[in-house]
């Protein structure tokens, strides 16, 4: 049971209607913390925003912000700064006003006078680079802005019990969302309250989160450091969600063939698996024979290597196409039945059609074929990068 | 304007304030619009343009008994600003409006908040709100002469003459009353329809910037005035502004409930108008008095609309 004075979710659960939206979430935002929330779209991240702010009456579990229970408080009373996916602006006032909104509300505490708060107001649009739209209504603002006018709105308010952004900058353009990024990061740790960051990019939230929680189908699949969750995805699931692109995810069936352990591919192909592997495999599945297990192989793209067809013992595959990134090429290549996508550095000038042999240098993550949690990441042996391949054999 | 992104450019204008330029048409002929607008205004010109324009010429002639005589120029304008009743007929109408539109407004806003929360019994309720507004003005002049008629109306009977509010004969003869009656009577026909179109809008405001008025800690009344009223601003000119005129036109009601008396304390300008023409047969001087209201509504209207939309935003 963690004890701080932030955020802390009880076995948070709310249903809409038949629709289980958020079932026993446990999560906990230290003060000065920022949790990132990520997960697919309807997994319930905004549903958890809504139920700390108190627009939604959770059905069971508890919500304590600073050391108090709140699940009883109106929304006015928990203060929360929340940026709207939706923006929720007021149509009928001007961005500084709507900006300005939260500071000005009576019993706030609001000891600003109206000279400093408009320099608050002031400073936090020209950060946002909205700071010559302050007299324009919504209606006159693009997608970006209106999303930087809401942004601003949560930001100022800087005594806030939490801050809560839902997708804060999933509109803006690619520039402006890196600066900002680090940016908004910046200011959110400075201050001594919680917050939470919800996304539903993998990787916006293992850049900004202190801690990542990913949340799918209602629950927490897993929350942790963004290390852990990039190198140890707790599912299938997980996995698929973090990374640009995502692990890929392969299944297969291992054989013990008299010691030698081998993981099937669809087509034939077999990759074998090296003898500590195959001990940690044991130890995790807690099975005394690995014969006939269905597993699902994940390995990331960058831990993928293409070579040349005349090195022997590789498997082979097609390139099916090709995006030079520039500082490295995305490369999908048909394996069996199945895509593998690789982030090579050196795309060694493939074309597609051409028949190309690939090399695993890194961790391989396998999970159990049938629920998709993970049984343990592999792979990861004694000696340089050159002895960490595994040598699939064909 | 060198690394300004191209979503920060100053937008000129705005959307609102842009300008729909007509594309070429899609191989249609010029007059095709004009086509599909005609059935409209070929009807709104032989009922509404032709009469109106009749009715100009008619005020700028003698009349006696249906036919033309000389022209008159404005002769039959000053009869008529000369004419004391129908000074009276605009202070009655200005009256009637001034008193019952802002009740109907008031009454029908605040009924209108208190169906927008979830109210037992709402779903019933809101077609029975129907009733008033679809009924006949004729009919409902009928059912409130029964239920206020002297001495046996429902509810002259049960509590007007009890209380003694009204003196010894029917509300209609009073001089005090007879006005308010009618007001009244306007009230209970029209609340109900402004109750349901502001319910329709507040329905139709998008819930977020509520839910944000909410995080942010305001209370419901902050809420009410900086955001409710500020959002619905352009239906409830507009309702406002259509009653106003409806209002100020009111005839059926009068005209069976007190055919404009006792003597000239509930004649509105429609009523004198229908008077003028069809018992007085002063056709000039009706037309006259219909020219003149048109007038005032038109001046009126406009000033209304300038100021609506630049102190406002309606519209």
């Amino acid at each position: 049971m963690t004890d701080h004075n932030g955020l802390i979710l009880n076995e948070l659960s709310k249903t809409f209607g038949d629709n289980q939206a958020l079932n026993g979430i446990d999560l906990d935002v230290a003060p000065g913390e920022v949790v990132a929330v990520t997960g697919p779209s309807g997994a319930g991240k905004s549903t958890l925003c809504k139920c700390i702010a108190g627009l939604e009456r959770p059905d069971s579990g508890s919500v304590f912000l600073g050391g108090r229970e709140i699940a009883g408080d109106l929304p006015g009373g928990r203060g929360v700064a929340f940026l709207f996916e939706s923006y929720a602006l007021y149509p009928h006032k001007t961005v500084f006003e709507n900006a300005a909104s939260p500071l000005r509300v009576p019993g706030r505490s609001s000891s600003l006078s109206g000279a400093e708060l408009a320099d608050r107001i002031g400073r936090e649009l020209d950060k946002l680079a909205i700071g010559h739209l302050a007299d324009r209504l919504p209606s006159e603002l693009s997608g970006g802005q209106k999303q930087r006018a809401a942004l601003a709105r949560a930001l100022v308010q800087d005594n806030a019990a939490i801050t809560m952004l839902d997708e804060p900058i999933s509109h803006l353009d690619a520039k402006l969302r890196h600066r900002l990024r680090g940016e908004i990061k910046r200011e959110l740790m400075a201050r001594d309250a919680p917050a939470i960051w919800v996304t539903p990019d993998g990787l916006e939230a293992l850049s900004v989160g202190d801690r990542v929680a990913v949340l799918i189908g209602g629950k927490i699949a897993q929350f942790g450091t963004p290390r852990e969750i990039w190198e140890n995805p707790a599912s299938v699931e997980v996995a698929r969600l973090i990374g640009d692109p995502p692990m890929n995810l392969l299944s297969a069936r291992l054989q013990d063939r008299d010691g030698t352990v081998t993981a099937e591919l669809d087509d034939g192909m077999h990759l074998i698996l090296p003898p500590d592997s195959v001990e940690r495999l044991v130890a995790a599945s807690g099975k005394q024979s690995l014969q006939d297990g269905a597993v699902t192989i994940g390995v990331k793209p960058r831990d993928i290597r293409i070579i040349r067809l005349e090195d022997v013992g590789v498997m082979t595959s097609e390139v099916v196409s090709l995006e030079p990134f520039g500082k490295h090429s995305l490369v999908t290549l048909s394996l069996g039945k199945s895509f593998v996508r690789v982030k090579a550095r050196d795309d060694m000038g493939v074309r597609p059609g051409e028949r190309v042999g690939l090399r695993f240098t890194g961790p391989v993550t396998f999970f159990k074929a049938k629920t998709g949690s993970r049984i343990v990441t592999g792979w990861e042996e004694q000696g340089g990068e050159t002895e960490r391949r595994a040598v699939p054999a064909l | 304007m060198t690394d300004v992104p191209i979503e920060d450019m100053p937008n000129q204008g705005g959307p609102s304030k842009a300008v729909v330029k007509r594309q070429p048409s899609h191989g249609e002929p010029v007059w095709y619009p004009y086509l599909l607008m005609a059935p409209a205004m070929i009807t709104l010109t032989i009922v509404a343009l032709l009469p109106f324009l009749f009715a100009v010429f008619i005020s700028f002639h003698e009349m006696k008994f249906g036919k033309f005589g000389d022209f008159a120029g404005f002769g039959n304008y000053v009869e008529l600003l000369s004419d004391g009743r129908f000074w009276n007929a605009l202070g009655v109408a200005v009256l009637f409006v001034a008193i019952a539109v802002p009740l109907e407004f008031m009454l029908g806003l605040t009924g209108a908040l208190v169906l927008s929360r979830p109210i037992w019994g709402r779903s019933v309720l809101i077609p029975f709100l129907f009733i008033p507004t679809m009924m006949a003005p004729i009919v409902v002049g009928l059912l409130w002469k029964i239920m206020l008629a002297g001495s046996w109306g429902l509810l002259s009977y049960n509590v007007i003459e009890p209380l003694g509010l009204a003196g010894e004969t029917s509300i209609f003869a009073s001089p005090d009353y007879a006005l308010f009656a009618l007001i009244f009577v306007d009230i209970w026909q029209w609340t109900p329809f402004m109750m349901l179109a502001f319910f329709a809008g507040l329905q139709a405001l998008p819930i977020n910037p509520f839910r944000a008025a909410a995080v942010d800690g305001a209370n419901p009344i902050q809420r009410f005035f900086w955001l409710t009223l500020p959002m619905m601003t352009p239906l409830l000119v507009v309702i406002g502004l259509l009653r106003l005129i409806d209002a100020f036109k009111v005839f059926d009601s009068i005209f069976i409930l007190t055919g404009g008396g006792p003597g000239t304390q509930t004649e509105m300008p429609s009523v004198l108008a229908y008077k003028m023409t069809f018992e007085f047969w002063n056709i000039g001087e009706a037309s006259a008095l219909a020219v003149v209201v048109w007038v005032l509504f038109f001046v009126f209207c406009n000033v209304f609309y300038q100021v609506a939309k630049k102190k406002l935003n309606a519209f």
